[in-house]
């Protein structure tokens, strides 16, 4: 082996990389779901604000409005080479994933990110909010509860399942959960899960809750037997959930306009997942008073809102 | 009243959102069930992580679907020639030699074929797995990953000097039908069909059919063995390597179960012959090839997944090879290899994983064919060469990848084969992979890698030349690398790499007492290089264009004297041009150093060459369905020559294609 | 449009039955716009608050979340009450507001307050906040002031390199430390002390990197001396600690009672 000849290739190189000039700040693609999903499109419109402060650039893209969004999205992106895609919800980021491996891929809205097919060049805000944040929360208002229980599915909820019932143990709180794989498993599941627990807790399982009919059951199963119940979403305060602590829905648009800006900056390690940093925290007291359930009143400079009984 | 229309207007604003939503909240129910059921449309199964080509130990070149469409590959060949470190030459049987890192060998033994990770080294009596899949159709291709070095560690047997693993399209790949069809010069013809559907109860199904038909290159072969003596030979004349072949592939999936195959039956005449006798069209070889794999992942705990899986792998040769003009000689057998394997994966932290696995298989052989004649359509039986021969073999391993910093991998890995022949054999890798800047990565490896003897190795017999030997060991080599992989800027990617192989107890043919050559563990080797790669992929409006380029010194020495019939650099320059999002060009040059001769060859040093490819792309054309290329090989039509071997050297060398064109369409529905 | 359009149908079932009757004998307001919090519940404040005062001499309450539009009204009015943050009140008075404290928040006995900038506990210096996520709740403006403060004139320059995520919530915020959405964050060390209470394990892996000076809870503030009517109001909501549902309106606010200036 001629060393000489190696040396003189190496320097080459070395001029190569020494020598090459800096990348243009590029595009944003935000790959939307489906914008006539509230969720989605209030994380996304929050999310553009941010990048707008920032005089960054995006174009987006809805797969709702496309026919063949699979092959129009591979365009896109050949047309526009974003720096980074920001897909929302989960249909946004297996198709982005498919169709553009190579790129650097954000997400947020997707239930249980846990169970994605996640590659190194991959970011993302969790849907749910930390479980221990949850849960402090949760002990916050009622310190007295023990036992909670939980349905879910296990396709879609196991590995965020598994996290709750970790970070409860830890908090001193004993999680009781039982699967399902049928909204006509239900009602089986509450008549043995309720008699067993302190409090029922609604998580955002996309089985469990495939329609009205099935949370209406759910909370006339926990009246019956005066279980309160919690839930992640306030929408659930209505049908006489007790406590809602959920993801702030802007504060996820925001978070992921702040790691869009580090990760174009090349700030953040990759793979990180962060859990949304802010919470909206709704407080049924109707629904306290008529089960004669207590709280905390320190608690209460933590609520956004507080629902009372109408007169 | 001012202050009234104030608070009124005040009241607006705070109203605006709050008391909107209150009177609206079983709207905001239907709007949360609704992103519910948008999230259940998407069910995602197995989750994994991918290594990063970046961050393995390994130096690894990732070949994608898109780069084998704009290359306008006609089969494997054309794919693995852009391959830094991956040389491509013809032999005289036929088939082509797959050189890796300036070490070539007849029937490429020493390096692995997998087709979705199984391996392909089917034939048990000349091992190697090249006989059926060198020249693989590429249509139904997803990727293909080049590994070069030891990977015995993982894969066991003949993962020695590289592990080239060929990803097929899947049901999800496909959904829904594709086909394509080529033709270029010397009557190639080429036709795929590929079905695919992931149904709702998550079975999905895949299969894929291809058929290739070629008059072969027909090169003139000027004179044999007998032509130059004055006696009645076919030479001068030309290579008879036309070659037909058809092949089924299969992916059949259900839950969490999955059987997957792939048959091929491929027919071949020759490009010279076995013999120094030119052959005639008369030689003809036709292998039977498939592999049928069950297997299933079982997802024990979330961090902890188990796979496993069953197969057969079956090879059957029946080949009449022309020796004299009037001397034919029929040879053939049955291979099977029957086993399983179960590999726990377990997924210790974010940083760290580790999988260790059990691997069993019996490989036998049988239904030998041996006959002699001089009418080739009337053969008499004769003395068999090979022998009916049963072996088992079983291997542990164990893997560690562990990142202790964010910036570090390591990766550790060991595994031990024992085999009911010839005993046991460790093998040892690790390395570790460390971003020592941003974007800039620095690897180093070390490994060992074994080639299990042949059975041909083991006990040929009968054979008036060469006799096996049943006490040979496996051949070994121990390989060290170290290279930097840097990304200076978006797009560029850049890669240095050296390497150090010492091949130590090579199988190979010295003089016998019963024969005149007897396989014996004999020799070492050393192989040492750097290899260098760069691409840049351009950005914006000239998305799709790149530019790249490998250059390869290489020096291998076997007592202290450089290899015969290997180059000692070799050069890759690739363009790719995209005019829009349809049409595409593609430029390569390959530079090839020439090549020195046995010592005892007194023939004149086989002289490098440069040859020139174009080729013109349009993709995703009348409603994304259609996409349709040419390609001219050899455009300035360089006549160019693959090296003959020291015992043709009356024929000089093999002359190979001169300009030759492929024109290829594909459908999608 | 859309929107709008029932809003004003809401609006004028709600404002112009029940609060026409109310305003045509309108008493003194109180407006409340808070910069330290996000909480955005001001719904809540506004029907809670508006129950007690009405019935408590026929006052009303009303909350800003735009910090513009409170200072409109400032500078609009002579007279009212205001509850606003002392940060607030010292750059308006640098603006030549002529704000007085009336009353200033308690909570626990205490009048004043400091924010901490916390961090978890291998971050030892500000220095190693450079390129950064500091959680917050509040404006972003008074975010970065806090920060600006607590850095000092010699770090002062660090701030262009540290992004500020805001959060609706100071517990939000603290816990966007533990859980690794952010590497600090600025929150009242009341709230440190929630923290120790709800997640203790937490809490231990957290200090203190950075204090800001200490100032005032939440105060009441008027424009001018206090007309009869100001000061019955003052007197109202001085005592509303003294009532349950009154306490309970306050610890809304994060405070639970008045001390007069």
């Amino acid at each position: 082996m001629k060393i000489m000849d190696f040396c003189k290739v190496l320097i080459l190189l070395s001029v190569f990389w020494v020598s090459a000039g800096f990348a243009l700040p590029g595009k944003v693609l935000i790959v939307n779901s489906d914008n006539t999903v509230f969720r989605y499109e209030t994380i996304a419109s929050e999310f553009k604000k941010v990048l707008q402060q920032n005089a960054y650039q995006w174009t987006e893209f809805n797969l709702n409005s496309h026919a063949d969004a699979e092959a129009e999205l591979k365009q896109l992106i050949q047309q526009e080479n974003p720096v980074l895609i920001y897909c929302i919800g989960t249909k946004a980021y297996s198709l982005a994933r498919n169709v553009a491996s190579n790129k650097k891929l954000l997400f947020s809205a997707a239930i249980n990110w846990r169970r994605l097919d996640i590659g190194e060049g991959t970011y993302g805000v969790a849907n749910e909010l930390s479980s221990a944040q949850e849960i402090s929360l949760l002990r916050y208002f009622f310190p007295t509860i023990k036992t909670i229980g939980l349905l879910y599915n296990d396709k879609f909820s196991r590995e965020y399942v598994e996290t709750i019932k970790k970070e409860a143990l830890a908090l001193g709180i004993n999680i009781i959960n039982q699967p399902i794989n049928d909204t006509q498993e239900i009602s089986g599941a509450l008549n043995e899960l309720l008699p067993k627990i302190d409090m029922f807790w609604i998580i955002s399982d996309p089985v469990v809750l495939s329609s009205k009919a099935s949370v209406q059951q759910i909370f006339q199963a926990a009246q019956q037997q005066k279980k309160p119940v919690y839930a992640y979403s306030e929408v659930f305060i209505e049908q006489g959930a007790v406590l809602a602590i959920s993801a702030d829905l802007a504060t996820i648009g925001r978070q992921s306009a702040s790691l869009a800006l580090m990760i174009n900056e090349d700030k953040v390690p990759e793979g990180t997942v962060q859990n949304p940093a802010g919470s909206t925290v709704t407080l049924n007291k109707c629904a306290l008073d008529a089960l004669r359930f207590s709280f905390n009143q320190d608690a209460l400079d933590s609520v956004n809102k507080i629902v009372e009984c109408d007169k | 009243m001012i202050k009234y229309l104030y608070t009124l207007l005040v009241g607006v604003l705070v109203l605006n959102s709050s008391a909107f939503a209150a009177a609206a909240s079983n709207d905001d129910l239907e709007k949360e069930l609704a992103y519910l059921a948008a999230e259940r449309q998407v069910v995602i199964t197995a989750s994994k992580i991918e290594e990063h080509v970046d961050k393995t130990i390994a130096t690894t070149t990732v070949i994608t679907q898109s780069d084998i469409q704009q290359i306008g590959a006609r089969n494997l060949l054309d794919v693995l020639r852009l391959v830094p470190g991956i040389g491509i030459t013809q032999t005289q049987m036929g088939w082509r030699e797959i050189e890796v890192r300036g070490v070539k060998t007849l029937t490429s033994e020493k390096v692995q074929i997998m087709l979705n990770g199984h391996p392909l080294d089917h034939n048990l009596q000349n091992a190697g797995s090249g006989w059926v899949y060198d020249d693989l159709p590429v249509d139904t291709i997803k990727r293909v990953e080049v590994v070069r070095g030891p990977s015995s560690a993982l894969y066991g047997a003949n993962a020695f000097l590289a592990v080239i693993n060929i990803i097929t399209q899947n049901a999800k790949d496909l959904n829904g039908v594709q086909t394509s069809a080529g033709w270029g010069s010397f009557d190639t013809q080429q036709y795929r069909a590929s079905w695919g559907k992931q149904f709702d109860n998550s079975a999905e199904a895949a299969l894929h059919f291809n058929f290739t038909d070629t008059n072969g290159i027909n090169s003139p072969i000027p004179a044999d063995s007998l032509s130059v003596q004055g006696q009645p030979s076919s030479a001068p004349g030309r290579s008879q390597l036309t070659e037909g072949r058809y092949d089924l592939e299969w992916q059949l999936g259900y839950q969490d179960f999955k059987l997957d195959g792939r048959y091929i039956n491929k027919k071949a005449g020759t490009f010279f012959g076995a013999a120094s006798v030119l052959s005639d069209d008369r030689t003809q070889q036709d292998y039977n090839d498939y592999f049928l794999r069950l297997s299933r992942t079982w997802k024990i705990q979330d961090k902890f997944t188990v796979d496993t899986q069953i197969f057969h792998d079956f090879y059957s040769a029946d080949n009449r090879w022309q020796l004299a003009p009037t001397q034919f000689f029929r040879t053939g057998f049955q291979d099977t290899r029957t086993g399983g394997e179960i590999q726990a994966n377990y997924h210790i932290s974010d940083t760290q994983t580790v999988i260790s696995g059990f691997s069993y298989a019996k490989e036998q052989q049988g239904n030998l064919i041996d006959e002699l004649g001089g009418d080739p359509e009337h053969l008499m039986p004769t003395l068999s060469s090979s022998e009916e021969r049963t072996r088992r073999r079983w291997g542990i391993y164990i893997e560690d990848v562990w990142d202790p910093l964010k910036n570090l991998r390591m990766t550790l890995g060991a595994r031990y084969d024992r085999y009911s022949d010839f005993g046991g054999t460790f093998n040892p890798r690790m390395g570790f992979n460390w971003e020592f800047i941003k974007n800039y990565s620095l690897k180093f490896s070390y490994g060992t890698a074994y080639r299990a003897p042949a059975f041909g190795e083991l006990s040929l017999v009968n054979n008036p030349v060469v006799s096996g030997n049943p006490m040979l060991k496996p051949e070994e080599v121990k390989t060290f690398e170290t290279g930097i992989i840097a990304h200076p800027v978006a797009g560029l990617t850049t890669q240095a790499t050296y390497y150090h192989s010492a091949i130590n107890q090579i199988i190979s043919p010295v003089s016998g007492q019963t024969t005149i050559l007897q396989y014996a563990n004999n020799g070492s080797l050393i192989s040492e290089g750097v290899e260098l790669e760069t691409r840049y992929d351009f950005g914006g409006n000239l998305q799709g264009s790149y530019i790249s380029a490998n250059h390869v010194l290489q020096h291998s020495t076997q007592l202290s004297q450089q290899l015969a019939d290997v180059p000692r650099h070799r050069t890759n320059l690739t363009a790719n041009w995209a005019f829009d999002n349809t049409w595409s060009s593609f430029a390569h040059i390959l530079i090839k150093g020439n090549t020195l001769r046995n010592p005892s060859d007194t023939r004149n040093n086989v002289p490098g060459y440069a040859l020139f490819d174009v080729g013109l792309l349009g993709k995703n054309m009348f409603g994304q369905k259609v996409d349709i290329s040419f390609n001219v090989y050899n455009l300035l039509d360089k006549r160019y020559y693959d090296p003959a071997p020291t015992s043709l050297n009356f024929i000089g060398d093999y002359q190979m294609a001169g300009r030759a064109f492929f024109g290829h369409v594909s459908l999608k529905f | 449009m859309k929107r709008i359009l029932p809003v004003f149908f809401i609006f004028s079932v709600f404002i112009t039955g029940s609060y026409w009757s109310a305003y045509s004998n309108v008493g003194s307001i109180i407006y409340f716009y808070n910069p330290e919090t996000n909480i955005n519940n001001f719904a809540t404040l506004k029907t809670a608050f508006d129950t007690y005062l009405v019935n408590h001499g026929g006052y009303y309450f009303q909350p800003f979340d735009s910090r513009e539009n409170f200072e409109a009204v400032i500078q609009e009015k002579k007279g009212d009450i205001y509850l606003l943050s002392s940060w607030h009140l010292k750059a308006l008075q640098q603006k030549n507001v002529p704000l007085k404290i009336a009353l200033v928040g308690t909570s626990k006995g205490n009048t004043m307050q400091r924010k901490v900038l916390s961090t978890k506990k291998d971050i030892v210096d500000v220095t190693m906040l450079k390129n950064t996520v500091v959680a917050g709740a509040g404006s972003e403006e008074y975010i970065h002031s806090v920060l600006k403060q607590i850095l000092g004139k010699e770090q002062e320059a660090l701030l262009k390199d540290i992004k500020i995520l805001l959060v609706p919530k100071d517990i939000d915020a603290i816990m966007a430390v533990g859980f690794g959405m952010a590497s600090a964050a600025i929150s009242a060390e009341s709230s440190l002390d929630k923290l120790a209470m709800i997640n203790p394990n937490q809490f231990r892996e957290l200090h203190g990197l950075g204090f800001s000076e200490k100032d005032y809870l939440l105060v009441a503030a008027t424009l001018k001396k206090p007309e009869q009517q100001e000061a019955e109001l003052l007197e109202v909501l001085r005592k509303m600690s003294e009532a349950d549902a009154g306490g309970e309106n306050l610890k809304l606010l994060g405070i639970d009672g008045w001390r007069a200036m």
